[in-house]
């Protein structure tokens, strides 16, 4: 099966964690990037389908670049988060034959792992959001945490340095970091709505990876905290 | 040392190009007229008088919005050893109490116009060795504004990200400036009240020279231990800590006066605010001899 990522409600038994999650992040009204899921059985056998709506999707929304992802039932859990073990391609080129490449040569040897026997295995093509801020919040209980980087949607979770770390607990903001440049209030505010949100849906404290482009906070990820901070 | 008057610091913010909005002093001696003040202000109509006084005294007369035509008149009817701060009318945006180290600020931001009644929580800003930490709540608070049209009121607000980036900026291009005025004035800590004013940006107003030195160490507080004082009439308990959650609006000194003296010999010794360490009641509180704490 294909879908679009944004206009319908996924189901992890079917999409894997992250799609549905992100698709139900976009059901509540959050904004997230754009994107195209193809299951893994359709990636296999039905790569004329395949190619047919990822040109479409890419003529609909005519990304400057692309993010190829996995998706998969085995990852995200609120047991294990094997947090970065999936494969995922920024900066693709958006064109079809290139994007069949890297899904072909990168993604799919490496993927046959993430499946189960009941399926619960797909590929989010994305739009890449060029970020001016992105980093990652938990949100645990009423505490907020976030961490995060200039120009980068994957630096934090890459392990650098944050450039800024906000803590708000209740109503009480603790910010560390260069200041300059940050819009901290809009930030956290955004943030704290989102995950609120995110918390309250799936019933989890959160570990949320986002980024900030043009005024606008995206979800790129949502996962169960797994472990305290 | 002693404090540094209204006058003096409009001389040294002139001194070392720090002024923002522009002001002219008029030395008690010299009454301006019409002609004197439309000659300095150049087509503005609408003037923020101030005085100041070369004695100890507080809460002296001040008015916001004075129309060209009304200035002499108010200030003729002052008494006559007070000087007169004349500066163009413009409403506040946000307020600032700062206290200017040898290696950094700690920083006190609310919306509005920052007044001894305004019990307002501040966000704090405090930078030290080039780390910057703000804490403080994002809810939003009863600011009090003030504008020609509709003249004191208040209304919901908080400090905005752009107030605190506009800040920021300020004190980076200041910051030669600010530290060469705490080495003139030889004190460790300079204390600086200032406004962001619509036109002007920010502008301080007076200068502090008993700001204590920064505690950003010191951890928020657990509010359900301390006893609270939330009226002015409230009896104190037996122990030496209190939480004074109390608004007294800055004419009536005496009641704040009265307070602090029972404070004093309730043998209170340290007090906690909401509204920041560097708050006009926080420095009222510290002349008294009471250690003032942040919640």
């Amino acid at each position: 099966m294909i879908s679009d990522l944004t206009n319908t409600g996924l189901q992890a038994e079917d999409w894997g964690n992250k799609a549905a999650r992100i698709s139900q992040a976009s059901a509540l009204g959050l904004a997230v990037p754009a994107g195209l899921c193809i299951q893994y059985t359709t990636a296999l056998q039905s790569s004329a389908s395949a190619s047919e709506a990822l040109s479409a999707w890419l003529m609909l929304h005519q990304p400057r670049f692309v993010a190829v992802r996995t998706s998969s039932v085995k990852e995200d859990r609120i047991d294990a988060s094997n947090a970065g073990r999936t494969t995922s391609m920024l900066n693709c080129t958006p064109d079809v034959t290139s994007l069949l490449k890297v899904l072909n040569e990168d993604i799919l040897p490496n993927a046959s792992y993430w499946t189960d026997q009941a399926g619960g295995l797909s590929f989010m093509f994305q739009y890449q959001i060029e970020a001016l801020f992105g980093g990652v919040a938990f949100l645990i209980d009423d505490c907020l945490v976030i961490e995060a980087q200039q120009q980068s949607t994957n630096a934090i979770t890459a392990g650098d340095e944050p450039a800024i770390r906000m803590e708000m607990r209740g109503s009480n903001l603790r910010t560390q970091g260069a200041l300059q440049g940050w819009p901290v209030i809009t930030l956290v505010r955004s943030l704290q709505v989102a995950c609120s949100k995110l918390q309250a849906h799936f019933g989890i404290d959160v570990d949320v990876e986002w980024a900030w482009s043009q005024g606008v906070l995206y979800i790129l990820q949502v996962r169960p905290v797994t472990t305290q901070l | 040392m002693k404090g540094v008057s209204k006058l003096e610091a409009v001389r040294l913010f002139q001194e070392f190009n720090l002024e923002g909005l522009p002001a002219v002093i008029y030395d008690y001696g010299t009454r301006p007229d019409r002609t004197v003040v439309a000659r300095d202000f150049p087509a503005l109509n609408v003037f923020m008088l101030r005085t100041g006084s070369r004695s100890e005294e507080r809460n002296l007369p001040r008015q916001a919005g004075v129309l060209l035509n009304d200035v002499e008149n108010w200030i003729n009817a002052l008494p006559s050893h007070l000087d007169v701060v004349v500066q163009p009318y413009s409403p506040v945006i946000y307020s600032v109490e700062l206290a200017w180290y040898d290696n950094g600020y700690l920083a006190e931001l609310v919306p509005g116009i920052w007044e001894l009644n305004t019990a307002i929580s501040p966000l704090v800003l405090c930078e030290n060795n080039d780390q910057l930490i703000v804490r403080g709540s994002l809810e939003p608070q009863m600011a009090a504004y003030h504008t020609l049209e509709q003249g004191y009121y208040r209304r919901e607000a908080c400090i905005q990200d752009w107030a605190i980036q506009a800040f920021v900026s300020w004190t980076k291009e200041k910051r030669e400036r600010l530290s060469d005025l705490r080495t003139r004035l030889g004190i460790e800590v300079l204390g600086l009240k200032l406004h962001s004013a619509l036109g002007y940006g920010l502008s301080p107003q007076n200068i502090r020279t008993n700001v204590p030195v920064c505690e950003e160490s010191q951890s928020m507080v657990d509010i359900s231990r301390l006893a609270r004082v939330a009226s002015i009439n409230d009896t104190f308990p037996g122990n030496t800590e209190v939480f004074l959650d109390v608004s007294i609006a800055r004419e009536n000194h005496a009641e704040l006066t009265a307070l602090i003296d029972r404070l004093v010999a309730a043998n209170i010794q340290v007090v906690y605010l909401k509204s920041g360490i560097l708050s006009h009641l926080a420095i009222t509180l510290r002349e008294a001899g009471l250690a003032v704490r942040r919640m």
